[in-house]
């Protein structure tokens, strides 16, 4: 069976993305699943990771509309028809949910939660859910201009956690430095910023994929034991919390979340609760780690889609661990100038060229193109009309 | 047999906490003294004294069952059988087991 796989986010650099961690969860469950990676940034690491995606296709940004975004998932199909979109940023999730009907008409499925679900979830709201729920947040107030910041001053005090709608997290321990992080929220996301209160104390995640009828296809929960400086787990074990798994199944079940979500709770040093900091309304950047160890999940969203019946997924086994690990991809300006002149990419198996082939004339982004060479799994194409 | 005191290394230091109980029963603890909390996560090593605290303690042992046992074993005085068993409770505390 053929099956086209779309899927953003392909950073793995300072800034993890989930895309690159799909893509390798679904390569081990699916042989001959066909990628397509969805990028923003040229220099999004996993374009030029050997084997990952099978062609790259540059995006507009999410803030020219969704009419953009359709028009360029119209022109990508017309090479490779897309059966599944998983979409991987904060970002793109609320245009996705605009445009699943017409994602529908063009036969390309997506599994996403409900709307009302979605809008549940959302930082803004975080404070409301978790009282239905009847577990803990920290205190979080929001505020779109400066007059808003001193009344969370007033209320929250310092250290305060700042946050963006939807990237970003920094500890403040000012006024001088809350309006200056405050304003560069702003320039880069726009409003409104969210206002935390610090809790001390060590954070756990989890994952899951809910099946929209109130219980999950999957589900791994970790305490992170690796934090970079900007916040971002680079190492996480496997654990076992019945507290945990109380609050996060009783969270996905009050919402009847469908599809994939990852709930970020601290838990509190001196009162020993489970707080929920954030729900990130889709895989996080560590999915290849439960993939690894018998929960793959980005799988189990696949075979949803696709009508199939979903295994019952193993229990992670507590004490498994994972450590991020960083390596240096080598790319070639070619690459660069393919993706900044024609926005796409095709990879493909590194091989010896024989003669014939150097002069193979190939259609590309409707010109003819010559492959020059193979560099790094990625075919460099001369565009010659 | 002279006792070696109980040391407690975390691997992933966090805050201590004021609590009255302890509970080792979650504890998974091997030979060579390497032991996984699987509730948070944590991972320590303990000598072997602490290895077989922790190990009576989950065979149900009580406080006094185990200081009972440190002074038979070790020929400890009641004293400091006791000192170096609330020392140890404290120390698995500290590194947040409750």
């Amino acid at each position: 069976m053929s099956l086209t796989v779309a899927v953003s986010g392909l950073n793995r650099g300072e800034n993890p993305q989930p895309g690159a961690g799909i893509i390798q969860s679904l390569r081990r469950e699916f042989g001959d699943v066909t990628i397509v990676g969805l990028v923003f940034e040229l220099m999004e690491s996993g374009i030029y990771v050997e084997g990952l995606a099978d062609v790259v296709y540059q995006l507009p940004y999410p803030s020219k509309g969704t009419e953009a975004f359709l028009h360029r998932l119209d022109y990508i199909c017309e090479s490779y028809p897309i059966d599944i979109l998983i979409p991987t940023l904060d970002a793109e999730m609320d245009g996705m949910l605009r445009i699943e009907e017409q994602l529908a008409e063009r036969g390309i499925k997506v599994m996403l939660p409900e709307r009302q679900s979605y809008l549940k979830s959302k930082k803004q709201t975080l404070s409301k859910l978790v009282e239905e729920c009847g577990f803990r947040t920290p205190r979080t107030m929001q505020a779109v201009e400066p007059k808003g910041l001193m009344a969370a001053v007033e209320t929250i005090g310092f250290p305060m956690m700042i946050k963006g709608p939807f990237y970003g997290a920094d500890k403040v321990q000012s006024r001088e430095a809350l309006l200056d992080k405050f304003n560069c929220i702003i320039r880069d996301w726009g409003g409104p910023v969210i206002l935390q209160e610090c809790i001390k104390g060590q954070e756990f995640n989890v994952i899951a994929v809910g099946d929209g009828k109130g219980s999950v296809d999957g589900y791994c929960s970790i305490r992170k034991t690796v934090v970079s400086e900007k916040g971002k787990g680079y190492g996480g074990i496997t654990i076992r919390d019945s507290r945990l798994d109380e609050i996060s199944l009783g969270l996905i079940k009050h919402l009847n979340w469908r599809g994939p979500l990852e709930l970020e709770f601290i838990k509190d040093d001196i009162t020993k609760d489970f707080l929920l900091i954030e729900i990130n309304p889709r895989f996080p950047a560590w999915v290849d780690f439960p993939s690894q160890i018998g929960q793959n999940l980005p799988a189990q969203v696949v075979r949803t889609l696709l009508n199939q019946d979903s295994p019952v997924l193993p229990e992670c086994e507590p004490g498994k661990f994972f450590v991020r690990h960083s390596v240096d991809l080598v790319g070639s300006l070619d690459q660069l100038e393919q993706l900044s002149t024609l926005g796409e990419l095709i990879a493909e198996k590194p091989r010896q060229e024989t003669a014939g082939e150097e002069n193979q004339i190939k259609k590309m982004n409707h010109r003819d193109v010559k492959k020059k060479n193979v560099v790094n799994g990625y075919a460099q194409h001369e565009v010659l009309s | 047999m002279k006792m070696t005191p109980p040391i407690m290394q975390d691997f992933a230091p966090c805050p201590q906490v004021p609590d009255p109980c302890c509970s080792t029963q979650n504890l998974v603890v091997n030979d060579n003294g390497f032991v996984f909390d699987p509730q948070s996560g944590q991972t320590f090593s303990a000598n072997q004294t602490g290895v077989e605290m922790i190990r009576w303690m989950n065979e149900g042992a009580t406080p006094d069952t185990v200081i009972m046992r440190l002074q038979d074993q070790y020929g400890l005085d009641q004293f400091t059988a006791t000192r170096d068993f609330e020392s140890f409770i404290s120390s698995l505390r500290t590194n947040g087991i409750n």
